[in-house]
C-alpha cells in the first residue's frame, strides 16, 4: 500500500475543512444507517441470522488452508485456473502476464478492493493496457483520477454537482446535476467497453469451497457483463473470502446487502463456476488470483477476527469519525472503523499505527456488524501494541507515565488534584478551558477542558461518611 | 507461484495450530410460509417492490398474447431469445417472429471451439426473452441460468428483460433454493440470481434504473403446463449435501 504524503493529521483538518465533503457525507451515510436498520428489520430473526453468518465466518478462518485447497480443486475440476500471490506485486504480476501472455489490449473491471490494495490499474497501465472501471462510482473517481472512499459507495465524497461538471469536463456532454441523465451518460460511453474488451477482471464476494463457486454481487449489473463479454475473465480475491457450501453462501447473502444497503438481495448475486461449457457466450478461461497480502499471518493473532469481514461498509457509515472525515483522510484502501484494523495489521511496516486512534471506542462498528466482528477490541489491542513497540506519541507515554505514579500514591495523587485545580481556575471561562498549556493544547484545539470540580468526589465521600457518622 | 501457494498454506497451518476448529451454528428457519398460493403472492408482492413488473396467466394462449403485449407496448423491433427449447413455452418465440418482431442471432453456434466476440448485434437489440428456473419467494428474485441455447447477454445486454417463470418453482427463500436445485449451480457455468431491474445509487445516494443492465423486467408467472417441467424435476432429484463424493454421484444421474 502506498504511503500517503500528509500526515494523518493533516488529513483530518483538511476533510474537516472541505464544505462539500460535509455536505456529502451527511447526505449518505444517514440513509445507509437507516436503511440497513430497515433491511435487518425485515428478518423474521435478524440475531439468530448474524450469530450463525458468525460462526461461519469464523468456521471457515478455524480451517482455511483445508478449504483453500477444496476450493482450489474444485475451481480446477470445472476448467477454471487458481494462482495463489503473496504480495500485491506477485498478485500484479499475474494477471499482466495472463494479459501479455493472450494479447490482450484492453481491460474492463467491476469493483474489486483486492485490486485497490495491489493498485493493479497502475500496474495495468504502466504495462501498456487500456483499464476502465465499469461500477458508475469507480467510474467517477477513475476519471477525477481518485481513489475509492467508502468500500461500497466509492465515490461518495462527491455531490450531484462534481460529478455533473466531472461528466462535463471529461466526457464533453453537457452539464446536468441529474442523476438519472448522468447515469445514462455512463451507460453509453461503458456499452463499447464491455463489448470490446478483452479480459474482464472482477473481485469475489465470496468463493464456494464445496462447489468453486464463484459470488459476486451488483446492483448495477456490470460485474455480471465484465465475467460475461469478454474472453477471459480474472477474478481477484483475498484468501479469506471463502465460505464452505452453498447452504453457508445463502445465510451469508441473507446479510450482506442488508447491511450494505438495506436491500433484502442485490440486483445481481451471479454464481459463475468455471468457465463457458458449451454455451453461446461466457468467457474462455477463468483465473482466479488468490491474494494474501499479510493475511495468512493474521490467523491465530489476537486481530484474527478481522479476516471475518465481508466488507458491507455498515461499520464506515455507522462510525461517529468517518461521518466526520469520510474515508480519503484514513488515507489507506480500506477505511472506516475495519480499515483502521485491517490497514495496520495487513501493512506492519507502513504509517498506519494512528489510525487506531481514530475512535472513540464507542462500539456502533461492533452493533452494525453483521458478523459482530470485535473492532473495538482489537483497536485496543493495537493501540497497546504501538506503545509497546515505542511507536506511539511520546508526550502520551511520559504522561501515562507521571499518572502512574501520581495514581499509586494516594498522597501524591490529593497534592496533584489540588494544584491543578488550582492552575486551572487561573485559566477558566465560564467553568471550561478554552486553551490548555503546551504539551497539550491540540486536546483544546476542537473541544473545551472542564474546569476540576472544587471538591473530588473522595472528599465529598469522605465528608458524607463523617455527616452519617455524627447521626 | 507453487511457491507462494506453499507458503501461504503453511503461514495458515502454523498460524491455527493447536487450535480448535470452530464450530457452524444451524441457520435459523426464515421459511416464510409453505402454502403454495402464498408463496407465490409473497413472490409477486416482493419482485413488485423491487420495480420488477409481474403478469400472472393460467393459459398458454394468455401468456404468449401477454409477451406479444409487452414487446408491442415497448416498440420493440429486434429481439434477442433463448432457443425455443430453452424457454418455458416453445412456441412463444415463433408467435413472437410470427408478430413481425426480428431476431438477433447469438454470434456462433454453442459448440464453436472459440467464440465470435462480435456482440455489437446483440447490442442492438431492444428486448431480452428468457426463462426462469427458479423464483425466490421473500426477495422476489428470479433464477436464470446459462447452457447451450441461453445466452447471458439475453438477460443482461437489452434495456427490456422479458422472463417466463413457472409458479411451481418459486422456492420460498435462497436458502431453500439451494438446499434443492444446489446441483443447478454444480452443472451451469453461470447462475444468476436477479432481483429486479438494473440500478445504481452511486451518486449521493439517488436510485437511478437502468444503468448497465435492463431498465425494465416483466416476469411471466403462469400456473399451466410448462414443457421445461423435466428440468425441475431432475433438479428436485438431486439434493445438494456437503459430502463432495456424494454430490459427484448426484450430479451424474441428473446427467
Amino acid at each position: 500500500m502506498n504511503s500517503p504524503s500528509m500526515s494523518f493529521q493533516q488529513r483530518v483538518s483538511h476533510a474537516l475543512a472541505d464544505g462539500q465533503l460535509r455536505i456529502a457525507l451527511d447526505r449518505t451515510t444517514e440513509r445507509f444507517t437507516s436503511n440497513r436498520v430497515a433491511g435487518l428489520a425485515s428478518l423474521p430473526d435478524a440475531d439468530a441470522v448474524r450469530d450463525c453468518a458468525r460462526s461461519i465466518r469464523l468456521h471457515t478462518l478455524s480451517k482455511l488452508d483445508d478449504y483453500l485447497e477444496q476450493f482450489e480443486a474444485n475451481v480446477t475440476s470445472v476448467g477454471g485456473q487458481v494462482h495463489w500471490a503473496s504480495d500485491a506485486q506477485e498478485a500484479n504480476e499475474i494477471v499482466l502476464d495472463l494479459a501479455r501472455s493472450r494479447s490482450v489490449k484492453r481491460v474492463v473491471k467491476s469493483k474489486s478492493m483486492v485490486s485497490e490494495e495491489t493498485e493493479l490499474n497502475q500496474a495495468l497501465i504502466s504495462g501498456g493496457l487500456d483499464v476502465v472501471e465499469s461500477d458508475l462510482g469507480e467510474y467517477i473517481i477513475q476519471l477525477a483520477g481518485e481513489t475509492p472512499s467508502h468500500i461500497i459507495a466509492p465515490a461518495v465524497h462527491k455531490t450531484r454537482e462534481q460529478v455533473g461538471q466531472l461528466l462535463a469536463d471529461k466526457l464533453g456532454v453537457p452539464m446536468t446535476d441529474d442523476p438519472v441523465e448522468m447515469t445514462a451518460t455512463a451507460r453509453s460511453a461503458l456499452r463499447d467497453v464491455f463489448l470490446q474488451s478483452e479480459m474482464g477482471i472482477s473481485g469475489v464476494n465470496f468463493g464456494v469451497a464445496s462447489t468453486g463457486s464463484l459470488a459476486i454481487v451488483t446492483n448495477e449489473g456490470n460485474a455480471s457483463l465484465t465475467v460475461t463479454a469478454p474472453r477471459i475473465h480474472v477474478a481477484m480475491m483475498g484468501i479469506e473470502r471463502i465460505v464452505p457450501t452453498l447452504d453457508d453462501l445463502a445465510v451469508m447473502l441473507l446479510v450482506l446487502a442488508r447491511s450494505a444497503t438495506g436491500q433484502k438481495l442485490t440486483v445481481y448475486t451471479d454464481l459463475l463456476t468455471g468457465p463457458r461449457r458449451g454455451d453461446p457466450d461466457g468467457p474462455e478461461e477463468l483465473h482466479v488470483v488468490l491474494l494474501d497480502n499479510g493475511r495468512s499471518r493474521l490467523i491465530g493473532t489476537e486481530v484474527s477476527e478481522v479476516l471475518a469481514c465481508i466488507r458491507c461498509g455498515a461499520c464506515l457509515n455507522a462510525c461517529p469519525v468517518y461521518q466526520q472525515i469520510g474515508g480519503h483522510a484514513y488515507g489507506s484502501v480500506y477505511s472506516g472503523p475495519i480499515g483502521a484494523v485491517l490497514t495496520p495489521s495487513l501493512d506492519r511496516e507502513g504509517p498506519w499505527h494512528v489510525l487506531p486512534e481514530a475512535s472513540s471506542l464507542c462500539g456502533a462498528c461492533r452493533e452494525v456488524c453483521p458478523v459482530r466482528i470485535d473492532i473495538p477490541r482489537m483497536l485496543l489491542a493495537l493501540r497497546a501494541e504501538t506503545v509497546h513497540s515505542g511507536k506511539g506519541n511520546r508526550w502520551v507515554r511520559v504522561g501515562f507515565w507521571l499518572y502512574r505514579i501520581a495514581a499509586t500514591k494516594p498522597w501524591l495523587f490529593r497534592c496533584g488534584v489540588s494544584v491543578v485545580r488550582q492552575l486551572t481556575k487561573m485559566f477558566f471561562v465560564n467553568g471550561w478551558l478554552l486553551r490548555l498549556p503546551s504539551p497539550l493544547p491540540s486536546w483544546t484545539r476542537s473541544r473545551e477542558f472542564p474546569v476540576i470540580a472544587s471538591r473530588t468526589f473522595s472528599e465529598e465521600m469522605r465528608d458524607r461518611e463523617k455527616g452519617s457518622g455524627d447521626e | 507461484m507453487n511457491e507462494s501457494r506453499g507458503a501461504i498454506l503453511e503461514r495458515i497451518r502454523s498460524g491455527r495450530l493447536g487450535a480448535p476448529v470452530q464450530s457452524r451454528l444451524d441457520p435459523p428457519t426464515l421459511i416464510p410460509t409453505k402454502d403454495s398460493s402464498s408463496l407465490r403472492d409473497r413472490f409477486v408482492q416482493e419482485a413488485e417492490a423491487v420495480g420488477a413488473i409481474v403478469h400472472r396467466s393460467d393459459r398458454r394462449d394468455l401468456t404468449v398474447e401477454t409477451v406479444l403485449r409487452i414487446l408491442g407496448d415497448a416498440g420493440v423491433k429486434r429481439l434477442i431469445s433463448w432457443e425455443p427449447n430453452d424457454l418455458p413455452i416453445s412456441e412463444l418465440m415463433k408467435a413472437v417472429v410470427d408478430d413481425g418482431v426480428q431476431l438477433v442471432d447469438p454470434p456462433t453456434p454453442a459448440n464453436a471451439e472459440t467464440l465470435s466476440r462480435e456482440w455489437t448485434a446483440m447490442a442492438t437489440a431492444d428486448a431480452g426473452l428468457t426463462g426462469a428456473v427458479g423464483g425466490l419467494a421473500d426477495t422476489g428474485t428470479i433464477v436464470l441460468r446459462s447452457g447451450p441455447g441461453r445466452p447471458r447477454l439475453t438477460w443482461l445486454l437489452p434495456p427490456l428483460h422479458v422472463v417466463v417463470l413457472h409458479s411451481s418453482f418459486v422456492h420460498p427463500t435462497l436458502s431453500a433454493f439451494m438446499g434443492e436445485c444446489g446441483e443447478l449451480v454444480r452443472c451451469s457455468s453461470h447462475v444468476a440470481f436477479v432481483t429486479g431491474p438494473s440500478r445504481t445509487a452511486d451518486i449521493e445516494q439517488t436510485l437511478t434504473i437502468g444503468v448497465h443492465g435492463p431498465k425494465e423486467v416483466h416476469i411471466l408467472l403462469v400456473d399451466h403446463d410448462c414443457k421445461s417441467i423435466e428440468e425441475s424435476e431432475a433438479a428436485q432429484a438431486a439434493t445438494v449435501s456437503d459430502e463432495p463424493g456424494d454430490q459427484m454421484s448426484k450430479h451424474d444421474l441428473v446427467q
